[in-house]
């Protein structure tokens, strides 16, 4: 307790102590690029392919230094192509720390020039949305997400937050439809195999899910008992208080596998529930 | 002083005394004479008396005459002297008169010896020598006394001794040394030690000088004191008989510096030459202070120069000065012998490098050497002398034509003086004399020499003869020599000491600001700049303000330079100060500053440039604001997104009357202002552009996602964000409704809703969608309570059972028909549910009736109700299930796809929530 007295002092005091035009990270910033850095290992640790693929920018390992080059860049840089980017780059170190104003306005000086690709407005729009979707503004969210996917149709980031918006609205024939989109692309990751699970349990589709999702997945995987629990689930006769209470106590270090859980205890309690009136 | 006039008053009592007491005496004796002249007759006796009283009249004679001439030395008086001796004349007269008269009156042996005796010294006395001799001899002849033979053998003695006729005196003080109890013995070996040495008879005379010591030593016995010593000292060197007389003076403890020293000398004078290194010896193992030192170098000095023993002397020397450390300051006659001892062998040695023929190369070097060792030691022996050693020394470097060496010798010898001394003395202008000239001599000579030539020659003599060439020849050196301070301050003193050349002196001058034009130093051409503006050497105003014009070109270059070489922050700081200097013009300061703001902007220290930038707004006149530089420098930090200093410059432009921000930079600067800016009302004043309220709409979206900012409701007057802002709100109430199945939520946070138009028309859908909510409130008819029916009984319930059903039915067509179809699924749900429990209940009616018929037909018609009651629910469930596909998919119904609505679900999946790069 007492060393972490002594290092919120200190990095108080360093904040506090910073030289004129240097950019520095407040408590509160420090809290948000901690959580993202954890949340950036925690995905790259599953060792999955959907997470092996995805890119992180320099921000999120070096926040000050990454942001104080950009800054230094920005005086010299004359191309607005270049300017653009480095925007583009200071929108990104900023959503890093939770500086969303700061985030959005960088994204808006990069988009107003004009200069950028594609893919980088993409990521921009992709950024926005999760931003709005941050602060409640689901509509928002949801259309700079398609705007994402309009821009780079390979962007699996929008894709994937477009199917979880399906899902959260119970739209199972369309998130099935998109899963199986990132099913494709990503053929040997067991997070879109859940992903497309939780598509086809919604469906009710226990022969998909054992004819595509099933033996795409490690024996000994996490993703296989949740696979298992399903196919059970929706079979409906395998289900009873021991299955229900077996299910409820698998712990899958991820958020959205514990609501793909979730769902599969509540409709096992549906059923369970249908059986008891029968 | 109290001391000395007693002791004069004393010496005066004294002297009157003496005066008084020889007049008295004198005055007896010649009453005596009188009364005895005045007898008639006189016998032996009488004559003899006065004989005697004439011998005493001679005496107090000769002592007056010697107390007259001493006093005619002191005084120049001669009086009375030849009066004195007149009546000494006839004193003498009177008493050989009487002698020869007494000789013819007696035939006593006795009274004639006595009468020759003082005869004899009487003439001694009067210093009638050959009457002394002739008369002691007589006394001799005639004598029989031994008392009185003493007496006249000490006279002949002596007299002999006086007269070097040492045979004779050795012959008398043979006969005298014999009387040991004679107080005078010592005297008698003495004198007859002398006498031998004189004869040549060392041995002799040796062993009766230490008799004489021994009697000496003796109580009662006449003292010879320091002449006895000295006896010794050179009757054994004279006898060649150093060391015994070393071991000599040893045993009776008289081997004192003094005495050594001067046996030294004798051994040296009169004895073995090659013994006198065991003298020296001897004299070294004493202690010695500092004169007695001084007093024995000297004296080494006069011993071993003429054995040419000259590096001995040298070593001596070098001995020596280790020894004292320090200069000599006190005057001393022992110093002034050294000096004397040392100036003469160095003399002696300049005039043998001088004599070529004499003395080879090799020598001439060694003797120069010497001479300047020598010269040294003089100088801290004599301090005050110090140059004209130095003179000397340096002379005989010249002498040799070693003229470098000789400029160094002056030189150091004319610092070393003018330390000092204020005022010259009269080697200064002979050493500065010879300086130049062994200057003139070296072909390069050394410029530290040639200064100090030249600036102390100036300082001697700053108008004397050569003066005028003096200076000119120092602003010269100064200049050659690149020191221009130097140059500047010999240029002010020759200014003063010569200001009629006044021309050559500003070419000069010139001549250093064009140096330093060409070198572009400008600290140094301001300093010479504050002389010119005071009209040194005659400058005028407008030949001043040339010069400011070049400092200030020189200015914008040196500073231009900095910043070639990257070196922008002395650049614009150099800028700066040209525009913190109010002395300059204006427009050269609105220059500066133009090329500060220029630099900084090379430099890419916006921070700064912006501060300027604004400083410049206010400073600038307004002809020499260039809008289109300035508005870029603006867009560069703004570009740069620097936020606090892109406001500071934007409102720095909107102030200024000649200028106009740019699109672009009104539009990032709006950007960035909303970006620190929680003030939205005042950011929407300045959104001007459909483009600035879109950034700004978006930015309070995120800001504010309860929709309670006051602006919401100025945004949603404009139908884009009316849109999005209805979306968003309906998305909300929607999945808020079917997430938790009531309004209540959705109307908490309708309430902070800060648009009034979408309140009321919400408040306005709930109350509706509750009023609809109602027509599901029904209950089927009430079936008869009678345990038998009978057929009217049970028509007229079927009939109002139909009615009743009709109008069921019919509400909740309507229902279904009227109800929003985002609603719809949980009006069906409700209305199923009802319709389900009723139907349950009503499936528990069986009619009885005693008639079985009737009974049978009853319950066939409660059958077909059933059925239709069941077909009901299904046609119910079916519209259902569609109505679920019409909702709108933001609303989130269809989590109840399923079954119908019954308890919320809150099931929520998860999402990623990762940043994308």
């Amino acid at each position: 307790m007492a060393k972490l007295v002594v290092l919120l002092i200190l990095m108080i005091s360093c904040a506090q102590n910073t030289k004129k035009g240097e950019t520095y990270l407040s408590i509160s910033m420090r809290d948000e690029l901690f959580k993202n850095q954890n949340l950036v290992e925690m995905y790259k640790n599953r060792n999955d392919m959907f997470f092996k693929k995805q890119s992180f920018s320099a921000c999120l390992v070096g926040w000050e230094k990454s942001v104080a080059v950009f800054k230094a860049q920005l005086k010299t840089e004359r191309d607005p192509k270049k300017q653009a980017i480095l925007w583009y780059e200071l929108a990104i170190c900023h959503n890093y720390v939770g500086e969303y104003k700061q985030g959005l306005l960088y994204t808006d000086l990069a988009l107003s020039t004009g200069k950028l690709t594609g893919s980088q407005k993409s990521t921009l729009a992709y950024n926005s949305g999760l931003i709005y979707q941050k602060s409640g503004q689901k509509i928002l969210s949801l259309s700079l997400f398609e705007d994402a996917l309009r821009q780079n149709p390979s962007n699996d980031l929008a894709l994937l937050e477009l199917i979880f918006i399906d899902l959260n609205r119970f739209e199972f024939r369309e998130a099935a439809r998109k899963s199986n989109t990132l099913a494709g692309r990503y053929p040997t990751s067991n997070f879109i195999k859940i992903v497309q699970l939780a598509a086809y349990v919604g469906l009710n589709d226990h022969n998909f899910i054992e004819g595509k999702v099933l033996p795409a997945v490690n024996d000994k995987s996490i993703e296989k008992s949740l696979i298992n629990d399903a196919i059970d689930v929706l079979k409906k006769d395998k289900i009873n208080e021991d299955l229900i209470r077996a299910i409820k106590e698998r712990e899958y270090n991820l958020a959205f596998y514990e609501s793909v859980k979730d769902y599969l205890v509540k409709k096992a309690n549906d059923t369970l529930n249908e059986k008891s009136k029968i | 002083m109290k001391n000395i006039l007693i002791f004069i008053l004393v010496l005066f009592s004294f002297n009157t005394m003496a005066k008084s007491q020889w007049n008295k005496y004198y005055s007896l004796v010649r009453k005596d004479i009188a009364k005895i002249e005045a007898l008639k007759s006189k016998d032996l006796s009488l004559r003899i008396r006065l004989f005697e009283l004439y011998g005493e009249k001679l005496s107090l004679l000769l002592e007056k005459e010697n107390e007259l001439r001493i006093n005619y030395i002191a005084t120049g008086k001669k009086s009375g002297i030849d009066k004195v001796i007149a009546l000494q004349k006839n004193a003498l007269r009177k008493i050989e008169f009487l002698a020869k008269t007494i000789e013819r009156q007696t035939n006593n042996q006795q009274i004639l010896t006595k009468i020759s005796y003082y005869r004899s010294l009487n003439y001694y006395l009067v210093k009638d020598y050959k009457n002394f001799y002739l008369y002691i001899k007589k006394a001799e002849r005639t004598n029989k006394d031994k008392k009185l033979a003493v007496l006249i053998y000490t006279k002949l003695a002596d007299y002999h001794y006086n007269e070097h006729q040492y045979k004779e005196a050795a012959f008398y003080y043979q006969k005298l040394i014999g009387q040991t109890s004679n107080p005078w013995v010592t005297k008698f070996f003495y004198n007859l030690g002398w006498s031998e040495l004189k004869l040549g008879s060392f041995d002799q005379a040796i062993k009766h000088l230490k008799l004489a010591k021994i009697y000496e030593q003796k109580k009662g016995y006449f003292q010879i004191g320091d002449q006895l010593t000295d006896a010794f000292l050179l009757f054994f060197a004279f006898s060649k008989k150093t060391i015994e007389g070393i071991q000599y003076f040893r045993k009776h403890e008289m081997n004192t510096f003094e005495n050594l020293l001067k046996y030294l000398h004798y051994v040296f004078e009169n004895g073995d030459r090659t013994k006198l290194d065991v003298v020296v010896n001897e004299i070294d193992n004493l202690k010695l202070s500092l004169k007695q030192e001084m007093q024995f170098l000297e004296k080494k000095i006069v011993i071993l120069r003429p054995l040419k023993k000259y590096s001995v002397i040298q070593k001596e020397f070098i001995k020596f000065r280790a020894k004292i450390k320090t200069e000599l300051n006190k005057d001393s006659e022992v110093k002034d012998n050294l000096k004397t001892a040392i100036i003469s062998y160095t003399g002696f040695l300049q005039e043998l490098v001088k004599s070529r023929a004499l003395i080879n190369q090799k020598d001439r070097i060694r003797f120069v050497n010497y001479i300047a060792t020598n010269f040294n030691l003089l100088k801290l022996i004599d301090p005050p002398n110090s140059l004209e050693y130095n003179f000397y020394e340096g002379e005989t470097y010249f002498s040799i034509k070693e003229f470098s060496k000789a400029s160094y010798v002056y030189a150091n010898g004319l610092s070393d003086f003018k330390k000092k001394n204020k005022k010259p003395n009269k080697f200064v202008p002979k050493t500065l004399d010879s300086l130049f000239k062994s200057l003139e001599y070296i072909k390069k000579p050394n410029a530290k020499v040639v200064l100090f030539s030249l600036t102390a020659y100036l300082h001697y003599f700053p108008k004397g003869a050569k003066a005028r060439g003096v200076h000119q020849r120092l602003v010269n050196f100064y200049q050659v020599s690149g020191n221009t301070a130097g140059m500047l301050n010999s240029l002010k003193s020759y200014n003063k000491a010569y200001p009629a050349d006044n021309s050559i002196q500003k070419d000069y001058y010139k001549s250093i600001l064009n140096k330093y034009i060409d070198k572009k130093d400008i600290s140094a051409l301001k300093k010479l700049k504050n002389l010119v503006d005071k009209g040194f050497l005659g400058f005028t105003a407008a030949e001043s303000a040339n010069l400011t014009i070049v400092i200030n070109q020189l200015y914008f270059y040196e500073y231009e330079s900095l910043a070639k070489q990257g070196k922008f922050k002395e650049a614009t700081k150099g800028f700066q100060s040209i525009v913190d200097d109010k002395t300059m013009s204006k427009n050269l300061r609105d220059e500066a500053l133009k090329k500060k703001l220029y630099f900084l902007y090379k430099d890419k220290n916006f921070e700064g440039l912006a501060e300027s930038f604004v400083f410049a707004l206010g400073f600038l006149d307004a002809k020499e604001k260039d809008p289109k530089q300035l508005i870029f420098y603006a867009e560069e930090i703004c570009v740069a997104t620097l936020i606090k200093e892109c406001q500071s410059v934007y409102a720095a432009l909107e102030k200024d009357k000649k200028l106009r921000p740019s699109q672009a930079l009104e539009n990032i600067n709006f950007k960035l202002l909303v970006s620190i800016s929680e003030d939205f009302e005042l950011a929407l004043k300045k959104a001007n552009t459909p483009e600035k309220k879109s950034y700004l709409f978006k930015l309070l979206m995120n800001s504010d996602p309860s929709f309670s900012h006051k602006l919401y409701a100025l945004f949603y007057k404009e139908p884009a964000f009316k849109t999005i802002i209805q979306t968003e709100i309906e998305r909300r109430f929607l999945y808020s409704f079917y997430s938790n199945l009531n309004f209540k939520p959705f109307q908490n946070q309708l309430s902070k809703i800060s648009v009034s138009e979408l309140f009321k028309q919400y408040s306005q859908r709930i109350n509706t969608l509750n009023a609809q909510m109602k027509l599901v409130d029904f209950e089927f008819t009430k079936v008869p309570e009678k345990p038998e029916l009978g057929a009217e009984e049970f028509g007229a319930f079927g009939m109002a059972f139909n009615q009743h059903m009709t109008s069921i039915i019919t509400n909740l067509t309507k229902g279904i028909n009227e109800v929003e179809p985002d609603f719809l699924p949980y009006f069906l749900s409700k209305a199923i549910k009802r319709f389900r429990k009723e139907s349950e209940k009503f499936k528990k009616f069986i009619p009885v009736s005693k008639d079985a018929d009737l009974e049978a037909a009853m319950n066939d018609e409660l059958s077909k109700l059933h059925q239709f009651l069941d077909q009901k629910i299904i046609e119910f469930q079916q519209i259902y299930f569609r109505s679920i596909d019409n909702c709108s998919p933001m609303s989130g119904a269809k989590r109840y796809r399923d079954e119908i609505i019954d308890t919320a679900v809150k099931q929520h999946f998860e999402e990623l929530g990762q940043w994308q790069n």
